[in-house]
């Protein structure tokens, strides 16, 4: 079995300087962090290690750039992920952030939702997609989220919240480990049989390689897992690619990209097998892209997709 | 009940290359043996309860279930009576 490990969920910073935030955050709020972040990415962008991670994105977003071009396309890349990082505090801490979006989503979502007691959310890890959770509150139904959580993980979570929809109740967000025996596919499963919101992020492989398809994604190949379409399909269950952007201090906008329905035989006739799911990942790649387009710096994986 | 369940196997899972005879029993369907992975005990899970209705909530019992097809069998008929 060939694995994947590009990247890993552990955080740059110990759980010391993790912790240093959080006590900045409860004395002198957002503004307070949001200071001593400058520094601390300022000083992180000059490490050679640290600045090569999104060097490849950069080059396939903004083109081939000076030496200087690069540092500050690191830095605001890295500037942008760590204000997410603290409004993502701010908001376990607080219960601060104000995600804002289309009606016409919302409705959406909430028809999909009635139509099938159950919806598969695909994300990536780019704008505050975490926090994109809390403007979930119109969905009355159980949510889960897929997410690698590493035993080494320092920096706390935000899956506690009251959500923002909703009746401000406050609503706990079941986490399946994909890294779990079988990939957690049978928990993916039990969360949909129970007409739950389950939550996947698409752009990142890992475990077996033959569960990957190959698509393209700015001007390049790269390899992305067709495990969502998949579940999608055995259970037929509506997939909606959504994205939510940072907008602003506190703020962001979650917005539904394309809306997929898998039909329940692929991979079963015609093109069997894997590749069947090719178009599918491959739609999810090109909002990915558009999604780029649109907020180039907030992409948040800091390793090379295209190697 | 084991000829239903290989059949199904080899049906949903597109084991096109697999006959009833070559699935033994007691063989390991996940790693050696049948080599299933993940995505297949996906399809598993979803023919057990379509065919048999019945459900194999997550890994704790998905363990004992998929060590084999007579575990299989097994699981599906303690839940069925």
């Amino acid at each position: 079995m060939k694995r994947n490990k590009k990247w890993s969920s552990r955080s740059l910073a110990p759980a010391f300087f993790h912790n240093i935030f959080y006590g900045v955050i409860r004395l002198l709020g957002r503004p307070g962090a949001y200071c001593l972040l400058f520094f601390v990415v300022g000083f992180y962008c000059l490490l050679p290690g640290v600045g090569k991670r999104p060097a490849e994105y950069i080059r396939r977003r903004f083109g081939t750039q000076s030496w200087l071009s690069c540092k500050y396309h690191t830095f605001q890349l890295y500037w942008n992920f760590g204000k997410m990082l603290v409004d993502r505090s701010v908001l376990r801490i607080l219960g601060d952030f104000n995600a804002i979006g289309p009606d016409e989503d919302v409705r959406q979502l909430q028809e999909l939702y009635a139509g099938h007691q159950r919806l598969i959310l695909l994300t990536g890890h780019v704008g505050c997609w975490q926090m994109g959770f809390s403007y979930l509150g119109f969905l009355d139904a159980p949510k889960a989220v897929v997410m690698l959580m590493d035993r080494r993980d320092v920096d706390k979570h935000s899956f506690k919240w009251k959500m923002s929809g909703g009746a401000g109740k406050e609503e706990e967000i079941t986490v399946i480990n994909p890294a779990a025996p079988l990939g957690g596919t049978l928990e993916m499963l039990t969360a949909l049989r129970e007409n739950s919101v389950l939550c996947i992020n698409g752009d990142r492989t890992m475990g077996e390689s033959r569960h990957n398809v190959q698509v393209d994604f700015l001007g390049g190949k790269i390899e992305l897992p067709i495990t969502p379409f998949k579940i999608a399909a055995t259970t037929e269950t509506p997939l909606a690619i959504v994205f939510s952007a940072r907008t602003g201090t506190g703020k962001g906008k979650f917005r539904v990209a394309k809306v997929i329905h898998v039909p329940k035989d692929t991979g079963k006739s015609g093109i069997r097998g894997t590749q069947a799911f090719t178009p599918y990942a491959q739609e999810f790649a090109h909002e990915l892209e558009k999604y780029c387009q649109d907020n180039p710096y907030q992409f948040y994986n800091f390793f090379n997709l295209w190697n | 009940m084991h000829t239903k369940l290989k059949e199904l196997l080899i049906e949903e899972l597109n084991l096109v290359d697999v006959t009833i005879d070559e699935i033994e029993d007691d063989a390991p369907l996940f790693g050696e043996g049948l080599g299933l992975d993940s995505l297949d005990a996906v399809e598993i899970v979803v023919l057990v309860q379509k065919n048999f209705n019945v459900e194999i909530k997550n890994m704790e019992e998905g363990k004992a279930a998929f060590q084999s097809v007579n575990s299989l069998v097994e699981f599906i008929q303690e839940r069925q009576a």
